[in-house]
Order: structure tokens, then sequence, then C-alpha cells
């Protein structure tokens, strides 16, 4: 038996033994005074019977005087041996009869005393007066005994009392024993499963259930408790396997800052150890120079707010180290914040490379600049050739037409038929070059000039461009479908300009057609407005349009449509001016559509009045 | 008091001077009777109704007699002394004491008493008081008395079992 499982079961049986002995005592004490008590009562009531009886013996010879009959009636006590003296006196109180005779007379009291008991010397003694049958007073009785008997059985007594509590202890002994073990088994039990759990740390284990009483609640209770810590430490095994394989710095920390858990990545990233740190204050990993940020940090967890921070903490061997911070409070199973949880990131890569980057960024900026300049200046350069080129150019070719009119006029009938043809066709040309020309300057123009910003409604300009292409389209059945278009902010000259290139290209390449259809409208694509020109015209092939935009670009011979290849470019260069962007669509022979976007166009096309789009015309064509 | 002296009186040998001594005795053993005797209840007019003690014949007791029983009760009567010359002056008494010289009257007095609760008390003892129910006795200088336990029980009396302790009880001697 191990000493710990002896402990509780002595305790029981000293329990058991000391309240057995205290019970008997009090018992056998309280049945020996109640005995005693008893016996004496019994005594005295003996001695006052047979105080009666003899009084009533001697009533008369006390009354006729007869000592005799008195001395013979007083012998009659012989047989009680406790009694060992008697007396009578007459009812002057004088001594009468006397009791056992051979006693001197001065062995008694020398006169009567009152009614009465009194125990004095280890002897009883006793006075009864005695009455005749009308109760006149004849005598007084005097009766000594001797408490001798009374005594004996005091004495014996403790011998008894010695017998009774030896019997009872012993049986007490045993059955203590014997049931102590319903007690003190479950506890032992108890007591061993506690000691393995903490020993071996073995949860696994469960304590023997050996009753439906408090002890086997108590049991359950712990059985229960058990599974609880084993699933607990199964979770935390988790947990921790989680931290610790961290590569962040996982670090616990009380409302004051002491550290209560460091892990491996923070034994890493701060090259502090578990030891080191655990119960430290968390002031060691901070940096001089942020001397209140962790105070504030702290208040923030405290106040419930989950925050990151990007700052710098110092390894043990003092180097700063850029970290990413995550910290949340702690709380306990009331809600109650206790803690404080860190988790720390080394972001020094990351920073670094984040510099590296804004570097980079820099130089390429730079550079950027550069050739821009450079690009600047080369464009510039060759817009102010082309420009200077196409000025220049314009008075030679003035003087060429100038003066092949005056040929033809002042000379028509000296030339023969052929010469006057080929001065035709030079002073076409020159007609041709000087539009050209103008054209060019007008493109130079667009790129070079100022820009104005004035709210410009796009219906009065179309309106105004239909107007001014009255000569061309006299005597042509065109219908012009044009939808309420958003008044934009933009040069209302440049954008007149969009409008009479697409218009005057719609109305030359639906020549062909017997009734052209030419639509101006808007429309939402790609979760933006755009406003397109759309015409029944003969179109181009798809695999060119890359190349509709470029300057002297033409899709169709001079002899079938007239053109300098400059319009489109014009338009592109005012529509990007205006922050937007240009495309078209088209298949050969089945008309075509430009779509252009504006900036500011969606603000305007919200607009109700604006926002309408119209239906395609032609209702077997598929527009995209 | 006077009971002790007169106790002490009982060892004093017998004198003609001390006669009145053994009436004054007998004049206690007559209180005495009266404490040791009960009466059937209509042998008294009232519940203090006075006990009789009646004296035939010359009075032996002078005044001892009288001054024995002033001032006593029994049960809570008191009681009264009457003297009788002759038989024929018995009126109600309880208790008769019947002098040495009216002895042989004893058949009239017992026949003026017949079947009344009279305790019948002879000064002496012979054939001609043995009927009577109570009788003195002179033994050797002492005084005892006799008691005939028929005669009590013919006059409806009952004797303490206490006098009978002290008395004679004798069987009633044959009437010569």
């Amino acid at each position: 038996m191990k000493p710990r499982e002896l402990s509780i079961k002595r305790k029981i049986m000293t329990v058991t033994m000391v309240t057995t002995v205290i019970v008997l005592t009090v018992a056998v004490a309280a049945f020996m005074a109640y005995d005693l008590a008893a016996f004496r009562e019994s005594m005295r009531r003996n001695l006052g019977t047979i105080a009666v009886v003899t009084a009533e013996n001697c009533t008369a010879a006390l009354a006729f005087g007869n000592e005799k009959d008195a001395s013979e009636t007083l012998s009659y006590l012989q047989p009680e041996p406790q009694i060992v003296s008697a007396a009578l006196y007459d009812s002057t109180g004088k001594l009468f009869a006397r009791y056992p005779t051979n006693l001197p007379p001065g062995a008694f009291p020398a006169k009567a005393g009152t009614d009465g008991y009194h125990f004095a010397g280890g002897h009883l003694f006793l006075s009864q007066s005695i009455r005749s049958d009308s109760k006149n007073l004849v005598g007084t009785l005097y009766l000594e005994s001797d408490l001798r008997y009374f005594y004996q059985r005091v004495k014996i007594y403790p011998a008894i009392a010695a017998l009774i509590m030896l019997g009872s202890l012993i049986v007490a002994l045993v059955l203590s024993n014997r049931l102590q073990k319903r007690i003190s088994d479950p506890i032992v039990a108890l007591a061993a499963t506690a000691r393995q759990v903490s020993e071996r740390r073995d949860y696994s284990v469960r304590a023997p259930r050996l009753g439906p009483d408090e002890l086997g609640v108590l049991t359950d209770a712990f059985n229960e408790m058990l599974t609880r810590i084993e699933q607990h430490a199964i979770t935390s095994a988790f947990l921790s396997a989680i931290v610790e394989s961290s590569d962040d710095a996982i670090i616990g920390k009380d409302l004051t800052g002491r550290v209560v858990s460091w892990n491996t990545g923070a034994e890493r990233i701060f090259g502090f150890t578990a030891a080191e740190m655990v119960g430290a204050s968390i002031e060691r990993i901070l940096s001089r120079d942020r001397p209140d940020e962790e105070r504030r940090i702290l208040e923030n967890a405290r106040r419930g707010e989950n925050r990151l921070y990007e700052t710098v903490r110092m390894t043990k061997d003092g180097r700063p180290v850029d970290l990413s911070l995550a910290v949340s409070p702690i709380r306990d199973a009331h809600g109650v914040i206790v803690g404080v949880s860190s988790i720390a990131r080394d972001i020094s890569e990351r920073k670094r490379a984040e510099e590296q980057i804004l570097r980079l960024n820099a130089d390429l900026e730079h550079r950027v600049q550069i050739r821009t300049a450079e690009l600047t200046a080369a464009n510039q350069e060759l817009e102010a050739f082309t420009y200077s080129v196409a000025h220049d150019l314009r008075a030679p070719l003035r003087h060429i037409d100038a003066f092949t009119r005056i040929l033809q006029e002042d000379f028509a009938g000296s030339f023969p038929p052929d010469a006057s043809k080929l001065l035709e066709t030079i002073r076409r040309g020159s007609e041709n070059m000087s539009r050209l020309v103008n054209d060019l300057l007008n493109l130079a123009h667009v790129g070079r000039q100022e820009m104005k910003h004035k709210q410009t409604s796009l219906n009065a300009l179309i309106t105004e461009v239909i107007t001014e292409l009255k000569r061309e389209t006299a005597g042509r059945d065109i219908e012009w479908r044009v939808a309420e278009l958003p008044v934009v902010e933009g040069d209302p000259g440049l954008l007149k300009q969009v409008f009479t290139n697409l218009l005057s290209n719609s109305v030359k390449y639906t020549r062909p057609r017997q009734k052209a259809v030419i639509e101006i409208a808007t429309r939402a694509m790609n979760d933006e407005t755009v406003i397109f020109v759309r015409d029944n015209g003969v179109g181009f092939n798809m695999k060119y349009a890359d190349k509709l935009f470029g300057v002297f670009q033409r899709l169709h011979r001079a002899e079938e449509f007239e053109g300098t290849g400059v319009g489109l470019a014009i338009v592109d260069r005012v529509v990007k001016r205006h922050g937007g962007h240009i495309w078209a669509e088209s298949e050969v022979d089945k008309g075509a559509t430009f779509y252009f976007t504006l900036a500011g166009l969606d603000e305007h096309a919200k607009h109700p009045a604006s926002s309408r789009n119209t239906p395609g015309f032609g209702s077997g064509r598929n527009w995209k | 008091m006077f009971l002790a002296s007169l106790l002490v009186a009982l060892i004093v040998p017998q004198a003609k001077a001390q006669v009145s001594r053994e009436y004054q005795l007998k004049a206690v053993f007559l209180y005495n009777f009266a404490q040791f005797t009960q009466w059937p209840t209509n042998a008294f007019a009232g519940p203090s109704a006075p006990i009789v003690i009646g004296v035939l014949g010359p009075n032996p007791f002078g005044p001892s007699l009288e001054d024995t029983v002033r001032g006593e009760t029994v049960d809570g009567r008191p009681l009264v002394v009457e003297f009788y010359r002759r038989a024929e002056e018995i009126k109600t008494c309880h208790i008769l004491f019947i002098g040495q010289s009216e002895i042989r009257h004893m058949d009239e007095i017992l026949k003026s008493i017949k079947g009344k609760p009279v305790l019948t008390v002879a000064d002496v003892d012979n054939s001609l008081t043995a009927r009577a129910i109570i009788r003195f006795v002179m033994e050797n200088n002492k005084i005892h008395f006799r008691i005939n336990q028929d005669a009590a029980r013919a006059a409806n009396l009952v004797l303490s079992s206490r006098l009978l302790r002290v008395a004679d009880v004798a069987p009633p001697r044959k009437a010569p």
C-alpha cells in the first residue's frame, strides 16, 4: 500500500474510532450516571419503605409506651444488612428504643431529628415521624443505612465500562476497516488516476466508477474533465504545431506588454529564444526611435480593435527589421480582453524589392521623359518641315494654275485641240495638288492649334454640315436619319471637321446607290457611349481597316472616288485630341459604320433626352 | 408532655400511693384507644360530634382523664368525659370504662348498650369482664390489655391492627 492511500484510509478509520470512543464514553458515562442516580434513589426509596413499615409497626408500641414491643419491631430490621442502626424517639424526642440493642445509647443522636434524609460519610440517614391512626404524633423513627453496596457498585463500573469500550472498539475497528473501503477505494482510485495523469501527462486514462453516490459523480466529473483536457490537448497540439511551423513571429503578450508566448518564428526573426523572452517585457525588441508606438498598439488592442501596422523592431544583435504586424486582442472565456496577440512578418525583402521597383520606376520615367522629349522634338521638326514644304508649295502651284489658265484663255484659238486637252490635264493636276497641300496644312493645323473648350451641340453642327454639303448632294436621293445627340464640351471648329469629313465620305461612297441612307446616332458599347455614322455605301474590306486613318491611305482609286487620303487622318487626330478614339466596321458593298467616343460623352449621354438609341435601318442587316 | 411523664411512671413499682398513677396511665390508654378505634359513621351526630368517654361507677381517675383529653382531638372530634353511677344512666357514649365496682352488673351493662357501637373497657380481667372488648391486665407491675375481637365485631367496631400488635389477643373466657 502506498503512503497516500494509507492516509485517507487512516483518516477515515481515525474519525470512526474517535467518534466511537466519544460516543461510547458519553453513552457509558450517561448510563452510569443515570444508573447510579437511579440506584441511589431506589436505595433511598427502599429505606423510606422500610421506615414507613417499621414506623407503622411501632405506632401502638410508642403510643402505649411498650418498649419491648418497640425493640422487637426494630429487631425485624435484621434481614436488611445495609441498615446498621435504628432508633425510636417518643413524642417528646427522647430516645425510646434502639437497634441493635448492643450499641450504646451514645451511638445514636440524642434527640429526634426532623423528617427527611441526608447522605453523609458513606451513610444515608433518615428521620421519619410516627403518627397514630388519627394522625397524632406519637414518636420519631431514625434509620442509618450503610452505602457500601452503592460504592461497591460504583467501583465495578469502570471495569464494566472498560470492557464495553474494548468490545465496542474491536467491533468498530473491524466494521470501519471494512466499511471505509467503500469511501476510500473510489478516492484512492481517483487519486491513482490523477497521479497517473500528472506524472505521465496521459489524459487517456479514466478513473473507475465504483458507485452511484457523490464519489461516483466526482469520478464522472473527473473523467469528463479528462476527456475535455484530452480533446483540448489535441487541439492545442495542432494549434501550437501551426504556431510553431509558422515563418511569422507569433507573440502573445499580456496587457502590460509582458511576453507570454514566443514561437520559433519569433526566435528566428528576433534572435531571442523563448526562454529569454517569456516573462520578459516586449520592450527588448522595440526600436528606440519609436518610443510611443507599443503603448498605442496595446491601447488599440485593449479597445478590442484588430489592426495592421508596418513598423520596425530590433533584433537581439541590434539590427532593425521591417515588420508587418497584425495585432488582435485575446479574450478569455467571458469575453474580457486579457492579452494581445501579435503576428509579425519580416517584410525586409519586400521593402527592399519595393525600393528597387521605385528606383527602377524612377529610372524608367526618366528615360521615358528623355525619349518623349526626343520624339516630340523630332515630331515638331517633322511637322514644321511638312508645314513649310506645304506652305512653300502653294505659291508655285498658284503660278502653275494661273499661267495655265492664262494660256487657255488668251491663246485658246492658237493651240491645237491636243494641246488644249494637255493644258486641261495640267490644270486639274495642279488643282489636285493644291487641295492636297491644303489638306496637309489643315492636318498640321489640327495638330498644332490651341483647343477651345465650349459647350457644343452636335445636332447643330450636323445641321450646319449637311447644309454645307448641298452642292455635293444636289440631285441625289439621300435620307438623313439624325438622332438626338448630346451637347458635348469641345472645340466646335474641330468637331465640325470630324462630321464634315465623315458625312462627306458617306455622301461620296453612297453615290452608286439609288437611294442613300445616312444615319447619325449614339449607342452604348462596352459600357461607354459611342457616336456612330452609318451609310449604305460601297463599304470596304475589313482587311485594310487599320490603314483607314493613316495619312494618304486610300482604299479606292481616285478615278472611282476622288479624295486626298488626309480626311480620316484629320478626324482621328481631332477625336484623339478630345480624349476619344475611333474605329470603323464594314463589309464590301454593304455600307460602313464609323464609331467614335469623346471624353465626357458618357456624362452627357446620361441625359435622358440623349440616351435614346436608334435602331438600325434595313431590317435584314446585322450591324455590329 | 403529660404522656411522657406518665410513660416514665410505667416502670415505677405499684404502691398504694401510686394507685392514682395507675389510673393516670389508664386515662392515657383510654385516650389512645380512641386513636386506634374506628366507629361506624352513624355513631356520631355529625362530622365534628365529640367522642364521648363514659366512666361507669366511682371515678378512679380523679381529674387525670379529663386533663388527658382536654384540648385533644381524634380525627377532628373533641373528646368528652361523662360519669355514670349506674347502668341505667348510660347515655350515648363511645368508650365505656367499667369500674371494678360495676363488674358485677356486667349483664345489665351489656344489655343497656346492646347493638350500640360502644368500646367497652373493663378495669380488670376476670371471667365476668371477658365479654368486655378491652380489659386491663397488670403483669409485672405493667399495664397490659387484652382484646376480645368477637365482642369488637359484635359492637360493629374496627380495632386498628397496630392496637392488636401491643395487646394480648385472647379468646373470650367462658362466662361463669
